[in-house]
């Protein structure tokens, strides 16, 4: 069998022996089951780091260090199985230089047979590719390194060929279009990942990049959609287009980031800003930016909604512009004052608005300084005080109108006889004009306050003080006579009225004056003391024809003439009215002067009414008079007066019936007061002169056909009587169908009068 | 009628008083003497009147100082005194002057004689 091997070989190795030795391929020939070296060209040699002696050493024994490998095991199974075996970039480690070193080969063992198909050898041929599989090793470190550094970054790779429509791209990049790892994706099937309202937009950016002409540079944003879980993704994507020589484009690759955060951010951003905006805009102020040199880097709306200018218009210094030209060069110089000293500033200016008006506004702002301390400009506000500045003008012309309202009025109340003064809601002087200071002979300042009530005689004190707080608290007319002390001591009547000064139904002020009565009063008192002197002295002659009157008719009777001694009693009949009138004046004279004097005693007043209904009677024979009495019991009062009462209002009721004949006198208790109406069918009185047929002199004036007379005291009279004695007096009455007097009393009214 | 007429005083200043009440009293049948002088009624020593008008507002004197004095004196002390005035309002001074009644001008005639009678039985 080795004869036979030897043989085969000694007829080839002449022909090839020189081929292979300098073959730049590494070739080997092993043979037996030892695996002789039979062939090692330099090549393999080189590679092996031996010497020309291997040859006819069994292969393991020259490379030992194979045995523990790989190798060894392969090249025995070719060797016994017959089946050849090829390695590219295996790792085989040899012994080079006394070291163990990596080595990769692409080789080939490859099973060397006999006729009977038994193998003799094996033929080794190797490619050292050790510096190849570095560089591919390098490269795939280097790939890993920029794989690494794109999922650090999020970014995904793409790589599209225009010619095959297909898209290789990475992990990352299939993961943000959605689809699954393993797809191998066409671009028509990548752009349906992309949202709809984007996918357009995409493929035109798409072509316009690798249309050589356009070769427009590929960064854009856009939506995609995952497959699976329908995620919706913002990307952006930035890529370049490769051209070949013939203008072709070939690749189209680049990367691709998930911005989704961003743009949400951004959003937000946007969004917050957009309210700012509205907040900016909605208010009536108007915002500013300034740089360093004053000049307008952002207003908000407002400005230019005012003005009508458009943004760009206002920066800078456009804005002044807008300042009418009065008012610009002093707001501007002020704004750069302020500005040079990094102060902050306000300044008042006029703009003229879009629709030509003038407003008025104010300015503010302070200065902004950066992180670092350095200047950073103004920010600043402009608010329309128009408003305010037209109300306060207004309010300052008004102030000026009332003080010249004040000074005329003052020089005009300075003459008038009047003191003039006015008081707080609390009854306290807080002015007088010159007269009441010139009639005190004090200083203002003495007078303001509550200290005006000192300058009242004591008399009149308390009842003036009771009249004015009633007033203070019921808002109505404050109306009192009293005595006023002058400079020199000496006590002066005085009308005080006051009525308070009304704004939105609420008491502000009370204006008030006191007149001067004094003359008047004296004048009346001469008067009330002429009507009491007139009186009393008509009084005596008037008692004197009654005496005579009596006695004439008490003789005419005894001479049995009685036709004149009727006479007489009649004429005694108009003296007791003459006596009545006069009584009714020297009443009047003695309300007037507050002398009207009550003798009190109990008396039962039904009997007292009656006595005097049962006298009245007796005057009249045209009208009956009814008594309608329920109990009342005994009340404490003059019984002259009010019997003087009963009278006035039946005589009335008398005289303003002519046409009826019944008179109605009731009596009962009323809410524990005694009350007396007494009822006729007369004339009436008018709805609006109900009120003045209580005052003095009044009198009812009936037309030419009814007149009556009187003096027009007894209603006056009769209601101060009343009035003395705490009671109310009134009338219902309808015209022309009666009226109805009534009034009422306290049973036992201790008021001291007397 | 055997009993001797009363004797009425009459003191006011007015003569026109003085003269229809003495000519009434007359006719009822007193006995009338006047003074248009309040001060000569604290003259009096004889003669003493039943009953004494006496006004109160005199000129120069007032009728009720005069009563006053009247009953302070033992002789004039007994006399009853009515007292008249054009005022009402003075019937308590009156009283409180020691006059027995009041009357207040004009009066009725009746009452005035109705008052006397009381005062003279």
């Amino acid at each position: 069998m080795k004869n036979q091997s030897d043989l085969h070989f000694m007829q080839s190795e002449n022909i090839f022996r020189t081929l292979i030795e300098e073959s730049l391929t590494p070739v080997g020939l092993y043979v037996g089951d030892d695996l002789i070296i039979k062939v090692a060209n330099k090549a393999i040699i080189n590679i092996w780091g031996k010497g020309a002696d291997v040859i006819d050493k069994p292969y393991f024994e020259v490379l030992p260090e194979l045995r523990k490998q790989g190798v060894y095991k392969i090249l025995y199974d070719v060797y016994n199985t017959g089946v050849a075996y090829e390695a590219t970039e295996d790792r085989v480690d040899l012994v080079v230089d006394g070291k163990l070193q990596i080595h990769y080969f692409n080789f080939s063992f490859k099973p060397l047979k006999d006729a009977d198909g038994n193998v003799w050898g094996v033929l080794n041929t190797a490619a050292d590719v050790t510096e190849l599989a570095r560089i591919r090793q390098q490269l795939a470190e280097s790939e890993e390194r920029t794989q690494f550094a794109l999922n650090a970054a999020d970014l995904g790779t793409w790589d599209f060929n225009p010619a095959t429509e297909e898209i290789i791209w990475d992990e990352r990049c299939q993961e943000l279009f959605g689809f699954r790892k393993t797809d191998t994706v066409k671009y028509k099937d990548a752009l349906k990942c992309v949202h709809p309202e984007d996918a357009a937009y995409l493929n035109s950016k798409v072509q316009e990049s690798i249309d050589p002409k356009l070769r427009k540079p590929y960064d854009i944003k856009y939506r995609t959609i995952g497959i699976e879980n329908k995620h919706i993704r913002w990307l952006r994507a930035i890529g370049n287009a490769k051209f070949n020589d013939d203008n072709v484009c070939t690749r189209f690759a680049g990367t691709v980031e998930d911005i989704t955060r961003e743009i949400a951010d951004q959003k937000a951003l946007t969004d917050s800003e957009h309210l700012l905006q509205n907040i900016t805009t909605a208010a009536p102020i108007s915002l500013w930016m300034w740089n360093e040199e004053g000049n307008i880097t952002y207003t908000n709306k407002t400005w230019m909604e005012w003005t009508g200018m458009a943004y760009e218009e206002i920066m800078g210094a456009g804005w002044l512009n807008a300042i009418v030209a009065e008012d610009r060069k002093r707001t501007a110089d002020k704004f750069m004052a302020d500005l040079a000293a990094r102060r902050p500033y306000e300044v008042n200016f006029r703009i003229l608005n879009k629709g030509g008006d003038i407003r008025w506004c104010i300015a503010t702002g302070n200065p902004q300084y950066r992180t670092d301390g350095s200047f950073a400009g103004y920010i600043g506000a402009c608010t329309d005080i128009t408003e305010k500045t037209l109300a306060e003008h207004q309010l300052q012309l008004k102030n000026e109108e009332l003080n010249d309202q004040i000074k005329q009025f003052e020089f005009v109340t300075g003459f008038m006889p009047v003191q003039l003064w006015t008081a707080t809601i609390n009854g306290e002087l807080d002015y007088v004009n010159q007269r009441t200071l010139d009639f005190f002979g004090v200083e203002r300042e003495k007078i303001i306050g509550p200290e005006w009530i000192l300058h009242v005689h004591p008399d009149d004190r308390d009842d003036c003080a009771e009249a004015w707080s009633h007033s203070l608290q019921t808002g109505e007319l404050y109306q009192f006579e009293f005595r006023l002390r002058d400079k020199d001591g000496n006590y002066k009547w005085h009308l005080a009225r006051a009525l308070p000064f009304i704004t939105d139904g609420k008491i502000i002020k009370w204006f008030g004056t006191n007149t001067d009565i004094d003359e008047q009063k004296i004048l009346q008192r001469q008067k009330d003391d002429f009507l009491g002197i007139a009186s009393h002295e008509l009084k005596t002659p008037v008692t004197s024809i009654k005496a005579y009157a009596q006695v004439l008719g008490a003789m005419l009777t005894k001479e049995g003439e009685t036709r004149k001694a009727e006479m007489v009693l009649r004429m005694d009949a108009q003296v007791n009215r003459l006596t009545n009138l006069i009584g009714d004046l020297l009443d009047v004279t003695k309300i007037n002067s507050g002398k009207l004097q009550f003798n009190k005693t109990w008396f039962d007043f039904n009997n007292a009414i009656s006595e005097t209904v049962e006298d009245l009677q007796h005057t009249t024979n045209k009208h009956k008079l009814i008594k309608e009495f329920t109990k009342t019991g005994e009340i404490f009062s003059d019984k002259d007066r009010i019997s003087q009462v009963i009278t006035n209002l039946i005589t009335n009721a008398i005289k303003y019936s002519p046409y009826s004949d019944q008179i109605i006198i009731k009596t009962k208790m009323h809410e524990g007061q005694v009350m007396v109406s007494v009822v006729d069918f007369g004339i009436g009185i008018p709805a609006d002169k109900t009120e003045l047929i209580f005052e003095q002199f009044y009198r009812v004036s009936g037309n030419k056909e009814q007149t009556f007379p009187g003096l027009g005291l007894g209603l006056y009279i009769s209601s101060e009587i009343i009035k003395r004695e705490s009671g109310k007096i009134w009338v219902n009455s309808v015209e022309g169908k009666g009226s109805d007097f009534c009034f009422t009393l306290p049973v036992n009214n201790q008021r001291a009068d007397n | 009628m055997t009993q001797s007429p009363k004797k009425i005083m009459i003191a006011d200043d007015d003569p026109g008083i003085v003269d229809a009440i003495e000519m009434l009293l007359e006719f009822e049948g007193y006995q009338v003497t006047s003074t248009v002088d309040g001060a000569t009624v604290l003259d009096m020593k004889e003669e003493l009147p039943d009953l004494l008008l006496l006004d109160i507002w005199m000129s120069g004197e007032d009728g009720r100082d005069i009563c006053k004095k009247l009953k302070q004196v033992d002789i004039t002390k007994n006399i009853p005194v009515i007292m008249i005035s054009a005022s009402r309002d003075i019937k308590e001074s009156a009283m409180a002057a020691g006059a027995d009644d009041f009357l207040a001008k004009p009066f009725e005639m009746n009452e005035l004689l109705a008052k006397i009678k009381s005062l003279t039985v």
